[in-house]
């Protein structure tokens, strides 16, 4: 927590919807969703103000929200309309933050620390901020601006669809305590239920709860959690400009290699490491790529941008086997190899801290998989065809 | 992807109150009669706020006097009478409102209201029968310009922005001392019609319980300027912005009044302006 209000979260509401929005003006005052209409179990990724009034919330399926109205157009989504948007929201924070966090999806932290002398009072430099981002994207955010990440979070929250925020240092408890509960983080659906089910609805009520009656009704991140209520919250705002963030594994082969079953397998692994980062970040990823070392020097790359972001295991293996076909065949012995996944953006909006909602059975699976990866090691559980007998050590 | 053209908003600047003889050297001549106050402050400033409202209950007659005085074009702002902010009789106050609403008449026939101002006090904490009260009192008031203002840390919560964006009304920004436990600096458009108020920044004394210690202060331009992206921003979403300086003692009022106008009207974004 730092000692004074100069933490900023940067909240874009809506911001699929709001960047399709400025796409097409047409929308504007229409209920739409955004989502893949072909898809199974296809799901509601954004929505609309419009459509948010109907009742239609983030997440949901999308057959239930045509069922709510009628009609509902459904856009699929311009990820790459939502990472130049991204962008350009983020070169604004970058004028007056030296240290940026970007958790994409039109979600930003900022620490203006130190930056008072240069751009005067931190409310002017947000309201600076503010102004131009509407004013060079046409994006409407709210602006918390507090201590620590969690209570500029929950400003944002509080006043959405905009406005601005400033709690002043020392009050972090008491403007929490009459927010709605579910506007802290780590409340999703799961957690609200059971606070709901002993009658606590706004954040003053968890904040006073002793920590072994909050172990006994949330689990052990019950206190976490009653801390949080009462705006502590020590995270620093990490240095990080997700967009440009890659997560990134790279081999060598002890002896340059020419059949492909082990050079699939060795890349299979990559794809298994890598994508257990991606998921432990919570990330999604929206390109990846490939390069090929040879024997003889030469270097073969190929990348995509995903149709939409991933990040399970069974989809990843796909993509990459993809790679493999664009890199083209060379009947040249492989020397080395490095998977890559970039253009990330957090894997869900919201989701309970403790208690994630119901995931699909290869959603299970692969949080089993991961959670085993994670206690044994990432080379104690892997596909089969992962298993080669090439030899090759990490760059 | 293009951003899009913001809409015009109206922005007038002007005082908690006029009348005042202690304005004299400091805004008003010497020499000038004290019913010729308003005339005089017309010709400088396009909206005022009137306070006596909230002390005595206001009378149609003197509001009509007061547009007569005033001459064309200056929005008058009025404060609740404490009959139905401060000292609810829960047996009275829709006696109080309908008498303080029939008074408005003279102001909404000639088009000069700017907002009614709802101030509620320290005490005035948010509690479902305050909370009962509120959309009730809110309710009566529906087809008028309201803004309220709160000083009460509990009343700046999600549920109660929501409500106000559905009924209307908007929320006073405020500008306060940097005190623990006043409202939080909240610059959220509810309502066409949006409102800051000038407090001044008395720390030391806003809690003296003496009016002219914790009223008593004049605001520089550095501190001034500092609002000017704010006004920006409230001014992108709102029809209306009105902005009153209730720092009234010694004429530090008026003075910052005129020194914000200028500020604004600097930075393109004056009375009249466009942001």
């Amino acid at each position: 927590m730092r000692a004074e209000a100069c933490v900023i979260h940067v909240n874009i509401v809506g911001f699929m919807a709001a960047v399709e929005t400025l796409s097409d003006p047409e929308r504007r005052g229409k209920a739409f969703v955004v989502g893949f209409p072909g898809a199974s179990r296809a799901l509601v990724l954004d929505a609309s103000r419009d459509a948010l009034a109907e009742g239609i919330r983030i997440g949901m399926g999308l057959e239930a929200a045509r069922a709510l109205v009628r009609g509902l157009a459904v856009v699929p989504p311009s990820f790459d309309d939502y990472r130049r948007a991204n962008a350009v929201v983020e070169e604004i924070c970058a004028r007056y933050a030296p240290h940026i966090e970007n958790d994409s999806g039109g979600h930003f932290y900022l620490d203006l620390g130190g930056t008072r002398r240069l751009f005067g009072e931190y409310i002017d430099s947000a309201a600076k901020i503010k102004n131009d981002i509407r004013s060079t994207v046409g994006l409407e955010p709210a602006i918390g601006l507090a201590r620590n990440k969690l209570v500029a979070k929950v400003g944002t929250r509080s006043l959405r669809p905009d406005g601005l925020v400033l709690v002043r240092e020392g009050d972090e408890a008491a403007f929490l305590a009459p927010q709605d509960v579910e506007l802290l983080s780590g409340v999703g659906p799961k957690i609200l239920r059971i606070l709901r089910a002993v009658g606590m609805r706004e954040i003053g009520e968890l904040a006073g709860v002793g920590a072994e009656e909050c172990r006994a009704l949330l689990g052990k991140g019950g206190p976490e959690l009653r801390d949080a209520a009462r705006g502590l919250d020590s995270r620093e705002v990490a240095d990080g400009r997700l967009a440009q963030r890659v997560i990134a594994r790279e081999l060598r082969f002890d002896s340059d290699v020419l059949d492909a079953f082990e050079v699939r397998a060795a890349l299979l692994r990559l794809v298994e490491e890598s994508g257990l980062e991606l998921r432990r970040g919570a990330f999604v990823a929206g390109r990846l790529s490939l390069r090929v070392t040879y024997t003889d020097g030469f270097e073969s790359s190929a990348s995509c941008a995903c149709a939409r972001p991933l990040s399970g295991e069974a989809e990843l293996v796909r993509a990459a086997d993809g790679l493999v076909v664009k890199v083209g065949e060379r009947r040249v012995r492989v020397r080395a190899l490095r998977f890559a996944q970039s253009a990330l953006s957090p894997s869900s909006p919201q989701i309970d801290l403790f208690a994630p909602p119901e995931p699909s059975k290869l959603e299970r699976l692969q949080r089993a998989v991961d959670a085993a990866r994670t206690r044994f090691g990432s080379d104690k559980l892997g596909l089969c065809a992962a298993l080669g007998r090439a030899a090759y050590s990490r760059v | 992807m293009t951003a899009t053209q913001p809409q015009p908003c109206e922005i007038r600047v002007g005082t908690s109150g006029y009348d005042y003889p202690e304005w004299k050297a400091a805004f008003y001549p010497q020499a000038l009669r004290r019913k010729d106050f308003l005339s005089f402050y017309t010709q400088r400033f396009d909206t005022v706020e009137l306070n006596f409202s909230y002390y005595g209950m206001p009378r149609a007659k003197t509001l009509a006097e007061l547009v007569e005085a005033a001459g064309s074009g200056c929005l008058f702002s009025l404060k609740g009478n404490r009959s139905f902010t401060h000292e609810v009789d829960p047996a009275r106050w829709r006696e109080s409102l309908a008498e303080y609403r029939s008074a408005l008449a003279p102001l909404i026939s000639a088009g000069r209201l700017g907002a009614v101002l709802l101030q509620f006090p320290q005490s005035f904490h948010y509690e479902p029968e305050r909370r009962r009260y509120l959309a009730e009192l809110l309710g009566e008031l529906a087809e008028l310009p309201v803004v309220v203002e709160f000083r009460n840390m509990g009343w700046y919560n999600n549920r109660v922005f929501d409500a106000l964006r559905e009924r209307g009304v908007g929320l006073v920004s405020l500008d306060l001392p940097k005190l623990r436990g006043l409202p939080p600096t909240v610059d959220l458009v509810t309502a066409p019609t949006a409102y800051i108020r000038f407090h001044g920044r008395n720390a030391e004394t806003w809690r003296s319980g003496d009016a002219a210690l914790r009223y008593g202060y004049l605001y520089s331009d550095e501190e001034l300027e500092s609002w000017i992206e704010r006004v920006k921003d409230i001014a992108g979403k709102a029809v209306r912005l009105l902005i009153y300086f209730n720092n009234h003692f010694n004429g530090a009022a008026p003075l910052n009044a005129a020194m914000f106008k200028r500020l604004l009207g600097d930075a393109g974004a004056g009375p009249g302006a466009a942001p």
